[in-house]
């Protein structure tokens, strides 16, 4: 009830929120699904991977403040010929481009699964399947989703981005999510069962994983030196976010198909629990994204 | 001027504040809009729900049951991670050790501003541009050979700017008499916003 | 000019004009790099300056009323939408009342402000709507003219009232109501400043009654205790505080709230409103127990020596002998072991005696001195009692007084000093505890101005002639007494006086008509309640100000005035202890759109259709309804002749003088003298010597006793419950006073929060930021509004700062970005008008009920 150091929060100031969330999530997703690519080879994955990296772009292309400035900055850029490589942004801007570029190369080769024939589509077909383009596609997936993580622990005015916990958990949560579009692409017929049964247990799984990188996530935030950490740590817990952590990501991201996965493996598979689980495992990787940006804030500087 | 890599800037100019000085009177923080955002006289910064001003007030109290005050800027940090993380190299350190904004090569992703462990940046509502210290108002000062807006504000002589890396300037005397900190010294920016705590 | 990296801290060399300049350069947006370039070379004189499109110009700041030095970077030729010039403080170390605070800064914000008025307006609403219509200067002018003619012929020109703040003192604000022949000038002071100067008045004598005549020194001070003073204005003195602290002064700050000085390593002793004299007869005891008193400057220069009756009246000769002097005091003569009179040099007056007299009709009665009086009154206020009263600590009071004995250091007098009804007690007990420390007119002590001797452009003499610097002369009856001074006899203005007259009829006649004058009664005046009462009730309201004031609302017509940083300015520097003046140049051109005009042009205007003849005869023509000739021709001439004075009184040439002034914006013409008053000219107060008995009062039957006492304060029902609070308020430097209160960035910087302690907070259940609801205990009024929870205010206390908060002008809800400025409390809302009869002072401190909004 006394005076407590003024606390402040990233997302009024700098914005970094939903929409970003967003992106990450997208990101999550595109990233995943590269992976799965390797052994799932459809075109709704590959289509999927392409649409979600161009949608995460465009969102965080449109969140820039300055979008209408990106000719003058590319520009700038070539003329000085000085690229910060050092900067976490500008190479996952690369790595995303490379991944829209990747996704696209799928889709292209995936066209005439949806009955479309374009030129060279056997060649690009051909490439996609060896093993280099996936390896290449899937490594840059990875690269994709561990970049989101590591965008936000470069934030160094952001103590609660600063653990290496993020990029673990944005991997973990990006397997979640892949798996989770799978299994939608099960119930609506784009993937075969075999798909769903290993994607189901391997969910479980990775829900179990997730559950605990959270929980450390939010234990390590909570008891960390900085307090800044432990007060974003302590929203999330039991202040303004705490809806957003246990209503979204532990009950809708975790318990909710922990549950129905339990079911299911006891009572039998059913398309429609199979789908209620699988939006809300997506939901739940939109909602732990969104936590920890809302939650981030600046360490107080007096107190 | 840009720095390129490795370049040693001429000049390392710094900010001063003498906390047992200043009486909290705010005129450095509303003369600091009037120079360098005069667009924002009648203009809230929303963001931070304040004057659109390059300084900050925070108010607490010590362990010890004191009040205090904290007038906060950007330090011009010579491990600046804000340059450090700027996608497009917009953020960069001039010939006096300032950390400048080219606004040709911002994008307004504002990773400058989640990424100063200050706070010090504030967003242009119009420009969308990231904002601190110094404005283009009290570079131009400084460029003729003058003091900034705010160590011109000040009533009590609580502040003061000038060269570190001149032995004779006022701020290395003040600095090599008096006992100073700087916030957050494990942040690995290497501030050089020093905070004098005895007048 | 002072290059960047050489100007020593402390010292920050001559940057005058320069610095100035450099910025003059900036500021302006566009085309600021090539002028910027223009300051890198050396130092420019005025005309490269004014080549390259800029110039440097010094005026003084009316945020508040202190009239600190500023300067100007101003833009020649501003494109549209350029800002035309930027302010700091005059950068003259030597300065010797420099700006700028958070207040002053808010100027570039007030000159173009949508607050600020732009032209005539006349009320269609009822009073307090806030309806109005813009008219022509013309038809204002005719249509008051024509109503104050009608009120005037019913009612006398008594029955008119000019009111208002810092201007009505000064030149500006005297051209009507002297050439109207008004005796009804009441200013703002009750609120503000009558207990002390009512105190000094009675310890000091009447020239060091008002609250600049007498300050610390504040350049040379080693300690400065400050009860109830923030010292937040003048801000200038922080300047010279600042140099103090350098080499080593301490200052302590005896306040209920913590005063925004004090995070400057000031020592905070928070306190219970209305217990300074409490306090400071703590620390007035310690100094006497032990020893620590200037014998010999209570023995020579006070009347502490001389012999009182019981009832508490001095020992006169006329008690002793037929034919004797009542103004010839009794004193015991050590070396003739016999009572003589106080004016005898030969003697040595003891200062401890007691003794029986036979008085002239042959009673006996015991005399004794003040001195032994002193004693005894002090035995009561025990460390320990005094620390019960104020509700500090006994060790506290125990060091502050012997820091005060050992650093022979000093207490500020005060300058606002109306809280709580008890407060001419407190500014005596600060007066006394300087005399114990004999550190009056010491470097660093409690010292007197010495003024430059400015003549007013126009003076009233007792007999009601009303002369002109210029010569023109007008016989005009004695206006008779004021309306407060018949009411209050001791006051320097009462302003509830004319607030009785109109709503409760409890006066010998009625104010019928007010002209406000930059007077924000709302702000000012306590109890709004009956002042919108009296504003309801009146024939006529006229305001002129600059911004639009929660009083215009009430105002029959609204009259723009310009601001100081429009027009030229001389006038002393108020609060310097050297003799000095300041000469201001206007610094920009209204704001576009803006028909404002200077307040002496807009009195001849209505002076000249009521009295043609008084007009011309005070040296009005008709070519001055030429706003620009009038500047030009008379109040240039003016300032021509001002000079002209000033310059032949300190034997200078005042072609000198002039420039001088336009270079610097000041002139110091001497330093600050010591050791004058009262060791070679003696205070003119009734004995000669600095009263620390107060005889006038007693002499008066005003009070028993001449020294002060602890009364608990009675402008207000003390708290009594566990959910009941004095709320007291005080100012903010980043945004209280009535201009700077409306400025965009007070919303900000000026918390508008009512102040609650946590300990407080806790046992109410209440947390920070959380609204409840205050209700006047006096008043009944009720409002809403946001508590903070801080150490800052002290347990039992509310405190809100003054000026910045409830404002209702309707205009409010019309501006975008402005609404913050309704939010929070007026404190006036809950404060009574209750008025000490002794001094007629007013008190802003109220007490309220806070209940928690569930
Ligand atoms: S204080 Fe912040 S904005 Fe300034 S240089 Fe350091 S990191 Fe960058
Ligand atoms: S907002 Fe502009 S300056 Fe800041 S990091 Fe982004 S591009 Fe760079
Ligand atoms: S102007 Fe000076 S005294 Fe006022 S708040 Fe700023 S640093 Fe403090
Ligand atoms: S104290 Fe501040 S507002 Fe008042 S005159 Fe001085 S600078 Fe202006």
């Amino acid at each position: 009830m006394s005076e407590l150091p003024p606390l402040v929060f990233q997302a009024p100031v700098a914005d970094w929120g939903w929409q970003i969330a967003w992106f990450f999530w997208f990101v999550a997703i595109g990233g995943g699904l590269a992976v799965a690519y390797w052994q799932v080879r459809r075109a709704a994955v590959a289509f999927t991977v392409f649409v979600a990296t161009a949608l995460g772009l465009l969102l965080v292309f449109f969140h820039l403040g300055r979008w209408w400035n990106m000719p003058l900055v590319l520009w700038e850029l070539i003329r000085a010929g000085e690229f910060n490589l050092g900067s976490w942004m500008f190479l996952g801007v690369i790595i995303l481009t490379v991944h829209l570029l990747l996704g696209a190369l799928a889709a292209y080769a995936h066209a005439e699964d949806v009955g479309i024939y374009p030129p060279f589509g056997d060649r690009v077909r051909e490439m996609t399947e060896g093993a280099l383009f996936r390896g290449v596609f899937a490594a840059n997936g990875v690269l994709s989703v561990v970049y989101s993580g590591f965008l936000l622990t470069q934030a160094h005015g952001i103590p609660l981005w600063g653990t290496a916990l993020i990029p673990i958990l944005w991997l973990i949560s990006s397997a979640v999510a892949a798996v989770a579009v799978l299994e939608l692409f099960y119930v609506l017929g784009l993937v075969d069962e075999r798909v769903s049964v290993a994607g189901m247990k391997l969910a479980l799984g990775l829900d179990a994983l997730k559950l605990i990188a959270v929980l450390a996530f939010l234990h390590v935030s909570l008891t960390a030196m900085s307090a800044a950490a432990r007060a974003g740590a302590e929203e999330l817990v039991s202040g303004s976010l705490a809806w957003l952590t246990w209503g979204g990501v532990i009950g809708l991201g975790l318990a909710v198909p922990i549950l129905l996965a339990a079911l299911m493996l006891r009572y039998g598979k059913s398309k429609g629990l199979i789908a209620v689980s699988a939006v809300s495992s997506l939901a739940g990787v939109l909602f732990l994204r969104a936590s920890v940006l809302l939650a981030g804030a600046w360490e107080p500087l007096l107190g | 001027m840009r720095l390129k890599p490795g370049e040693q800037p001429t000049r390392r100019l710094a900010h001063l504040w003498n906390e047992a000085a200043c009486i909290g009177c705010a005129a450095c923080v509303i003369s600091c809009t009037a120079t360098n955002n005069p667009e924002m006289l009648y203009r809230a910064d929303e963001g931070r729900g304040g004057v659109a001003s390059n300084i900050r007030r925070y108010e607490g109290v010590t362990a010890q049951g004191r009040p205090t005050l904290l007038l906060n800027q950007c330090a011009h940090c010579d491990e600046a991670p804000c340059m450090k993380t700027c996608p497009f190299g917009a953020v960069y350190r001039d010939e006096n050790g300032l950390v400048r904004l080219d606004s040709r090569r911002c994008a307004g992703c504002r990773y400058c501003v989640t990424s100063c462990p200050y706070n010090a940046r504030w967003v242009h509502p119009d420009t969308g541009l990231p904002m601190k210290c110094m404005g283009r108002g009290c570079l131009a000062l400084v460029a003729a050979g003058q003091k900034p807006a705010c160590v011109q504000a000040c009533p009590a002589n609580a502040r003061d700017f000038g060269d570190l890396n001149d032995p004779e300037s006022s701020v290395s005397r003040t600095l090599r008499t008096k006992r100073h900190r700087t916030l957050l010294p494990n942040s690995g920016a290497k501030p050089k916003y020093f905070i004098v705590e005895e007048v | 000019m002072a290059k960047l990296d050489h100007a020593a801290l402390g010292r920050r060399a001559a940057l005058g004009g320069l610095t100035a300049a450099g910025a003059a350069a900036v500021l302006l947006a566009e085309g600021w790099a090539d002028a910027a370039q223009l300051f890198t070379t050396g130092i420019p004189d005025r005309d490269t300056l004014n080549r390259a499109g800029f110039d440097l110009r010094h005026t003084s700041c009316l945020s508040c009323s202190a009239l600190c030095g500023l300067t100007a970077l101003v833009r020649l030729n501003p494109r549209p939408g350029e800002r035309p010039f930027v302010l700091f403080g005059n950068q003259d170390p030597n300065h010797p009342q420099r700006g700028m605070c958070g207040r002053g800064a808010t100027a570039a914000q007030t000159w173009d402000s949508p607050l600020r008025l732009r032209k005539p307006l006349k009320r269609i609403g009822p009073r307090g709507s806030g309806r109005f219509e813009e008219i022509s200067w013309e038809q204002a002018f005719d249509e008051i003219a024509e109503r104050m003619r009608a009120l005037i012929a019913a009612h006398g020109i008594r029955a008119l009232c000019f009111t208002g703040h810092i201007v009505i003192d000064m030149d500006e604000g005297q051209w009507l109501p002297l050439g109207l022949g008004a005796p009804n000038v009441i200013a703002h002071h009750s609120t503000c400043n009558t207990p002390g100067t009512v105190a000094r008045r009675w310890v000091l004598g009447a020239p060091y009654a008002g609250p600049p005549t007498v300050d610390p020194d504040f350049e040379h001070a080693r300690f400065i205790l400050f009860p109830g003073r923030t010292l937040h204005a003048p801000i200038g003195h922080q300047f010279l505080l600042a140099k103090a602290k350098a080499k080593g002064a301490k200052v302590a700050f005896l306040n209920p709230a913590h005063p925004e000085a004090a995070f400057a390593n000031g020592e905070w002793i928070p306190c219970r409103p209305g217990t300074d004299a409490a306090f400071l007869l703590g620390v007035a005891h310690v100094l006497v127990r032990d020893r620590l008193y200037d014998e010999t400057f209570l023995r020579r220069h006070t009347n502490l020596p001389f012999l009182l009756k019981p009832d508490g009246k001095p020992l006169t000769e006329a008690d002793l002998e037929e034919g004797g002097e009542a103004t010839t005091f009794m004193v015991f003569d050590a070396k003739g072991a016999a009572l003589t009179d106080h004016k005898d040099r030969a003697a040595e007056p003891a200062l401890a005696h007691e003794s029986e007299v036979e008085l002239k009709d042959g009673t006996r009665v015991r005399v004794e001195t003040a001195w032994n009086r002193l004693l005894r009154h002090l035995a009561d206020y025990t460390p320990e009692r005094a620390a019960a009263i104020s509700d500090t600590r006994p060790e506290v009071i125990e060091r502050i007084a012997r820091t005060l004995a050992e650093l022979r250091g000093v207490v500020d007098d005060t300058w606002y000093s109306a809280r709580n009804g008890n407060d001419a007690d407190a500014v005596l007990a600060v007066l006394l505890v300087n005399g114990l420390l004999g550190n009056f007119d010491r470097p660093g002590g409690l010292c007197f101005r010495t003024v430059p001797g400015l003549p007013p452009a126009i003076s009233r003499a007792p007999d009601g002639t009303v002369r002109t610097i210029l010569g023109g002369e007008l016989k005009l009856p004695p206006p008779g007494r004021r309306l407060d001074q018949e009411m209050f006899p001791e006051t320097n203005a009462t302003f509830e006086a004319v607030v009785k007259s109109v709503v409760d009829g409890d006066a010998a006649y009625a104010i019928r008509g007010l002209f406000l004058i930059d007077a924000t009664l709302f702000a000012r005046d306590p109890n709004t309640r009956r002042i919108q009462e009296m504003l309801a009730k009146l024939d006529l309201v006229v305001v002129t100000d600059i911004l639009h004031q929660e009083v215009c609302d009430w105002a029959d017509y609204v009259l723009p005035s310009d601001w100081i940083i429009e027009r030229s300015s001389l006038h002393t520097m108020i609060w310097s202890l050297a003799p000095a003046v300041a000469r201001g140049t206007a610094v920009t051109d209204p704001p576009p759109g803006a028909e404002v005009r200077p307040l002496s042009w807009i009195s001849f205007q209505i002076l000249r259709r009521l009295y043609p003849d008084r007009a011309a005869a005070l040296g009005w023509q008709p070519e001055f309804e030429d706003v620009n000739t009038f500047k030009r021709a008379f109040l240039a001439a003016i300032e021509e002749r001002q000079i002209a004075a000033l310059a032949q009184r300190w034997r200078l040439d005042p072609a000198w003088l002039r420039e001088e002034l336009l270079r610097k914006g000041y002139h110091r013409f001497g330093p600050i003298t010591y050791g004058t008053v009262p060791y070679e000219r003696a205070p003119p107060t009734p004995s000669g010597k600095v009263e620390l008995y107060a005889f006038h009062p007693v002499l008066r039957g005003l009070r028993e006793t001449g020294f002060p006492r602890h009364v608990e304060p009675d402008a207000y029902t003390l708290p009594s419950r566990a959910d009941e609070f004095v709320l007291v308020s005080g100012k903010s430097p980043a945004g209280s006073s009535a201009v700077a209160g409306l400025a965009f960035s007070s919303q900000f910087l000026a918390d508008n929060a009512v102040w609650m302690n946590p300990e407080d907070a806790r046992r109410l259940g209440i947390r920070d930021g959380e609204t409840v609801e205050l209700s006047g205990l006096d008043t009944g009024w009720q409002a809403r509004t946001r508590i903070r929870v801080t150490a800052r205010v002290h347990r039992g206390v509310l405190f809100a700062y003054s000026y910045v908060g409830g404002h209702r002008q309707k205009l409010l809800s019309r501006l975008e970005g402005f609404d913050r400025l309704a939010r929070g409390v007026n404190s006036h809302w809950f404060a009574t008008a209750r008025i000490d009869r002794t001094t007629g002072a007013a008190a802003n401190n109220a007490s309220v009920r806070v209940r928690k909004l569930a």
